[in-house]
Protein backbone atom coordinates (compact mmCIF):
# COMPACT_ATOMS: atom_id res chain seq x y z
CA UNK A 1 0.00 0.00 0.00
CA UNK A 2 1.20 3.23 -1.09
CA UNK A 3 2.38 5.84 2.00
CA UNK A 4 -0.46 7.98 3.34
CA UNK A 5 -0.06 11.55 2.43
CA UNK A 6 0.00 13.46 5.44
CA UNK A 7 0.08 17.36 6.01
CA UNK A 8 3.50 17.84 5.65
CA UNK A 9 3.81 16.42 2.53
CA UNK A 10 2.13 19.43 0.67
CA UNK A 11 3.47 22.02 -0.85
CA UNK A 12 1.90 25.47 -1.22
CA UNK A 13 2.75 26.07 -5.40
CA UNK A 14 2.91 22.57 -6.13
CA UNK A 15 0.23 21.16 -8.73
CA UNK A 16 -1.68 18.09 -7.25
CA UNK A 17 -2.58 16.68 -10.95
CA UNK A 18 -5.46 16.46 -12.82
CA UNK A 19 -8.36 14.21 -13.74
CA UNK A 20 -11.17 13.96 -16.19
CA UNK A 21 -14.66 12.96 -15.00
CA UNK A 22 -17.98 12.39 -17.25
CA UNK A 23 -21.05 12.81 -14.96
CA UNK A 24 -22.51 9.86 -17.18
CA UNK A 25 -26.31 8.70 -17.00
CA UNK A 26 -25.84 5.98 -14.01
CA UNK A 27 -24.61 9.01 -11.67
CA UNK A 28 -27.79 11.79 -13.36
CA UNK A 29 -30.15 8.57 -12.29
CA UNK A 30 -28.46 8.41 -8.79
CA UNK A 31 -28.52 12.42 -8.55
CA UNK A 32 -32.21 12.35 -9.81
CA UNK A 33 -33.14 10.04 -7.23
CA UNK A 34 -31.17 11.64 -4.11
CA UNK A 35 -32.87 15.49 -5.42
CA UNK A 36 -35.87 14.52 -7.52
CA UNK A 37 -36.58 18.39 -7.66
CA UNK A 38 -32.92 18.90 -9.96
CA UNK A 39 -33.24 17.30 -13.10
CA UNK A 40 -30.56 17.89 -15.93
CA UNK A 41 -31.83 19.68 -19.38
CA UNK A 42 -31.01 18.20 -22.24
CA UNK A 43 -28.24 21.25 -22.81
CA UNK A 44 -26.73 21.55 -19.50
CA UNK A 45 -26.49 19.71 -15.96
CA UNK A 46 -27.27 21.22 -12.76
CA UNK A 47 -25.12 23.68 -10.59
CA UNK A 48 -24.60 21.18 -8.19
CA UNK A 49 -22.75 19.02 -9.97
CA UNK A 50 -20.00 21.30 -10.69
CA UNK A 51 -19.42 20.45 -7.07
CA UNK A 52 -19.65 16.66 -7.55
CA UNK A 53 -16.93 17.02 -10.65
CA UNK A 54 -14.65 18.92 -8.12
CA UNK A 55 -14.62 16.08 -5.48
CA UNK A 56 -14.58 12.97 -7.81
CA UNK A 57 -11.27 14.85 -9.11
CA UNK A 58 -10.22 15.59 -5.85
CA UNK A 59 -10.69 11.89 -4.61
CA UNK A 60 -8.89 10.61 -7.91
CA UNK A 61 -6.17 13.05 -7.63
CA UNK A 62 -5.92 12.81 -3.73
CA UNK A 63 -5.54 8.86 -3.71
CA UNK A 64 -3.90 8.51 -0.38
CA UNK A 65 -5.88 10.31 2.31
CA UNK A 66 -5.68 9.49 5.77
CA UNK A 67 -9.01 8.54 7.07
CA UNK A 68 -11.30 11.59 8.61
CA UNK A 69 -10.72 14.40 6.58
CA UNK A 70 -13.26 17.29 7.17
CA UNK A 71 -14.02 19.84 4.22
CA UNK A 72 -14.17 22.96 6.01
CA UNK A 73 -14.48 25.76 3.68
CA UNK A 74 -15.63 26.08 -0.26
CA UNK A 75 -15.38 28.58 -2.87
CA UNK A 76 -16.49 27.84 -6.08
CA UNK A 77 -17.31 30.36 -9.30
CA UNK A 78 -19.63 28.77 -12.42
CA UNK A 79 -18.35 29.54 -15.52
CA UNK A 80 -19.95 28.16 -18.06
CA UNK A 81 -22.53 25.52 -17.51
CA UNK A 82 -21.69 21.64 -18.14
CA UNK A 83 -22.88 19.63 -20.85
CA UNK A 84 -24.41 16.28 -20.07
CA UNK A 85 -21.40 13.52 -21.30
CA UNK A 86 -19.02 15.93 -21.33
CA UNK A 87 -15.55 15.51 -20.54
CA UNK A 88 -14.26 17.89 -17.80
CA UNK A 89 -10.69 17.97 -16.66
CA UNK A 90 -9.84 19.82 -13.16
CA UNK A 91 -6.54 20.28 -12.20
CA UNK A 92 -6.07 20.69 -8.34
CA UNK A 93 -3.49 22.91 -6.87
CA UNK A 94 -2.02 23.24 -3.38
CA UNK A 95 -2.01 27.22 -2.45
CA UNK A 96 -1.70 26.74 1.28
CA UNK A 97 -1.58 25.07 4.45
CA UNK A 98 -1.81 26.36 8.75
CA UNK A 99 -1.39 24.30 11.57
CA UNK A 100 -4.38 26.46 13.37
CA UNK A 101 -5.71 25.03 16.91
CA UNK A 102 -4.11 22.06 16.09
CA UNK A 103 -5.95 21.60 13.19
CA UNK A 104 -4.27 21.14 9.93
CA UNK A 105 -5.81 22.85 7.15
CA UNK A 106 -4.78 22.29 3.81
CA UNK A 107 -6.00 24.86 0.50
CA UNK A 108 -6.15 23.88 -2.80
CA UNK A 109 -7.02 25.45 -5.65
CA UNK A 110 -9.07 23.78 -8.80
CA UNK A 111 -9.42 24.61 -12.03
CA UNK A 112 -12.26 22.65 -14.65
CA UNK A 113 -11.82 23.24 -18.48
CA UNK A 114 -14.15 21.10 -20.77
CA UNK A 115 -14.43 20.72 -24.54
CA UNK A 116 -11.74 22.30 -26.48
CA UNK A 117 -10.48 23.82 -22.84
CA UNK A 118 -13.33 26.30 -22.23
CA UNK A 119 -13.46 27.45 -18.53
CA UNK A 120 -16.54 25.38 -16.87
CA UNK A 121 -15.64 26.30 -12.99
CA UNK A 122 -13.11 27.63 -10.63
CA UNK A 123 -12.96 26.44 -6.95
CA UNK A 124 -10.83 26.83 -4.03
CA UNK A 125 -11.36 23.95 -0.96
CA UNK A 126 -10.51 24.01 2.63
CA UNK A 127 -9.74 20.75 4.17
CA UNK A 128 -9.16 19.73 7.44
CA UNK A 129 -6.14 17.58 7.00
CA UNK A 130 -6.34 14.62 9.55
CA UNK A 131 -2.82 13.38 9.70
CA UNK B 1 -38.92 47.02 1.22
CA UNK B 2 -38.09 43.56 0.56
CA UNK B 3 -39.40 41.76 -2.83
CA UNK B 4 -40.14 37.92 -3.88
CA UNK B 5 -36.39 38.14 -5.10
CA UNK B 6 -34.68 39.65 -1.98
CA UNK B 7 -35.71 35.49 -0.07
CA UNK B 8 -34.41 32.48 -1.96
CA UNK B 9 -36.59 29.71 -2.09
CA UNK B 10 -35.98 27.65 0.16
CA UNK B 11 -35.40 23.87 -0.54
CA UNK B 12 -35.29 20.80 1.94
CA UNK B 13 -33.98 17.53 2.55
CA UNK B 14 -33.76 14.53 4.89
CA UNK B 15 -29.95 13.44 5.22
CA UNK B 16 -30.89 9.67 6.13
CA UNK B 17 -28.40 6.99 5.97
CA UNK B 18 -29.58 6.19 2.66
CA UNK B 19 -28.87 9.51 1.01
CA UNK B 20 -25.47 9.53 2.57
CA UNK B 21 -24.70 5.73 0.84
CA UNK B 22 -26.06 7.75 -2.43
CA UNK B 23 -24.29 10.58 -2.26
CA UNK B 24 -20.81 8.67 -1.25
CA UNK B 25 -21.60 6.77 -4.81
CA UNK B 26 -22.09 9.80 -6.61
CA UNK B 27 -19.28 11.40 -5.42
CA UNK B 28 -16.67 8.26 -5.36
CA UNK B 29 -15.98 10.11 -1.41
CA UNK B 30 -16.30 6.89 0.67
CA UNK B 31 -14.64 8.52 3.85
CA UNK B 32 -14.83 6.65 6.79
CA UNK B 33 -16.11 9.50 8.79
CA UNK B 34 -19.29 9.41 6.42
CA UNK B 35 -19.86 5.49 6.23
CA UNK B 36 -18.48 4.01 8.65
CA UNK B 37 -20.16 3.92 12.02
CA UNK B 38 -17.60 2.40 14.09
CA UNK B 39 -14.73 4.88 13.01
CA UNK B 40 -17.14 7.66 12.89
CA UNK B 41 -17.49 7.42 16.28
CA UNK B 42 -13.93 6.40 17.58
CA UNK B 43 -13.20 9.88 16.20
CA UNK B 44 -13.63 13.69 18.05
CA UNK B 45 -17.10 14.24 15.79
CA UNK B 46 -18.49 11.65 17.67
CA UNK B 47 -20.38 9.59 14.94
CA UNK B 48 -21.32 9.72 11.24
CA UNK B 49 -21.39 13.43 9.60
CA UNK B 50 -23.02 13.78 6.76
CA UNK B 51 -20.38 14.84 3.16
CA UNK B 52 -20.95 19.04 3.45
CA UNK B 53 -21.52 19.28 -0.55
CA UNK B 54 -24.52 16.86 0.00
CA UNK B 55 -26.36 19.97 1.96
CA UNK B 56 -24.42 23.08 -0.04
CA UNK B 57 -26.22 21.46 -3.41
CA UNK B 58 -29.15 22.52 -1.59
CA UNK B 59 -28.25 26.21 -1.58
CA UNK B 60 -27.60 25.76 -5.34
CA UNK B 61 -30.94 24.30 -6.29
CA UNK B 62 -32.48 27.10 -4.04
CA UNK B 63 -30.27 29.79 -6.63
CA UNK B 64 -31.73 28.26 -9.40
CA UNK B 65 -35.13 27.49 -8.03
CA UNK B 66 -35.58 31.64 -7.23
CA UNK B 67 -33.73 33.07 -10.35
CA UNK B 68 -33.45 29.86 -12.96
CA UNK B 69 -30.55 27.91 -14.13
CA UNK B 70 -29.40 30.90 -17.12
CA UNK B 71 -28.38 32.69 -13.82
CA UNK B 72 -26.19 29.89 -12.37
CA UNK B 73 -23.79 31.18 -15.25
CA UNK B 74 -21.60 33.39 -13.55
CA UNK B 75 -22.47 32.45 -9.86
CA UNK B 76 -20.41 31.88 -7.45
CA UNK B 77 -20.72 30.92 -3.69
CA UNK B 78 -18.19 31.01 -1.02
CA UNK B 79 -19.69 29.22 2.39
CA UNK B 80 -18.15 27.46 5.78
CA UNK B 81 -19.02 24.25 7.10
CA UNK B 82 -20.14 25.62 10.57
CA UNK B 83 -21.75 22.15 11.98
CA UNK B 84 -21.53 18.97 11.13
CA UNK B 85 -25.02 16.89 9.55
CA UNK B 86 -26.31 14.01 11.38
CA UNK B 87 -28.13 10.76 10.45
CA UNK B 88 -31.63 11.56 9.99
CA UNK B 89 -30.89 15.57 9.99
CA UNK B 90 -33.80 17.75 7.85
CA UNK B 91 -31.84 20.67 6.38
CA UNK B 92 -33.20 23.47 4.53
CA UNK B 93 -31.10 26.13 2.53
CA UNK B 94 -32.20 29.19 2.48
CA UNK B 95 -30.99 33.37 1.45
CA UNK B 96 -31.61 36.66 1.88
CA UNK B 97 -30.06 39.49 -0.32
CA UNK B 98 -27.31 41.50 0.97
CA UNK B 99 -27.01 45.10 1.91
CA UNK B 100 -23.61 45.09 1.42
CA UNK B 101 -23.01 44.63 -2.52
CA UNK B 102 -24.78 44.28 -5.46
CA UNK B 103 -26.02 41.07 -6.68
CA UNK B 104 -25.02 39.64 -3.20
CA UNK B 105 -26.90 37.56 -0.73
CA UNK B 106 -25.72 35.80 2.35
CA UNK B 107 -26.59 32.11 2.16
CA UNK B 108 -27.04 29.01 4.77
CA UNK B 109 -28.27 25.64 5.17
CA UNK B 110 -29.75 25.50 8.53
CA UNK B 111 -30.63 21.89 10.40
CA UNK B 112 -34.01 21.03 11.98
CA UNK B 113 -33.13 22.91 15.38
CA UNK B 114 -32.46 26.50 13.31
CA UNK B 115 -28.49 25.61 13.68
CA UNK B 116 -27.07 27.14 10.46
CA UNK B 117 -24.72 24.28 9.32
CA UNK B 118 -23.72 25.82 6.51
CA UNK B 119 -22.90 29.76 6.15
CA UNK B 120 -21.42 32.14 3.35
CA UNK B 121 -22.58 34.35 0.41
CA UNK B 122 -23.36 33.49 -2.75
CA UNK B 123 -23.05 36.48 -5.74
CA UNK B 124 -25.24 36.55 -9.29
CA UNK B 125 -24.41 38.41 -11.90
CA UNK B 126 -27.83 38.06 -12.78
CA UNK B 127 -29.52 39.45 -9.47
CA UNK B 128 -26.57 42.38 -9.99
CA UNK B 129 -27.90 44.05 -12.97
CA UNK B 130 -31.49 43.49 -11.90
CA UNK B 131 -30.73 45.88 -9.50
CA UNK B 132 -29.71 48.84 -11.72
Amino acid sequence: MDEVLTFDAFQPGASMGRATEVIDAEVLESWRQLYPWDAATADELPPGLATVLLMRAYMRILTQRPPGNIHARQHLELLAAIAPGEEVTTEIECVGKELKRERRYVELACRARGKAGRPLFDGRMTIIWAA
Amino acid sequence: METVLDTLKPVALTVDRQAILAYARITGDFNPIHVDPEFATSTPLGGVIAHGTLSLNLIWQSLAATFGSQAMRGAAIDVRFTKPVREDDRVEAGGRRSTNEPGRFDVWVKNQDGIAVIEGTATLFAAKEGER
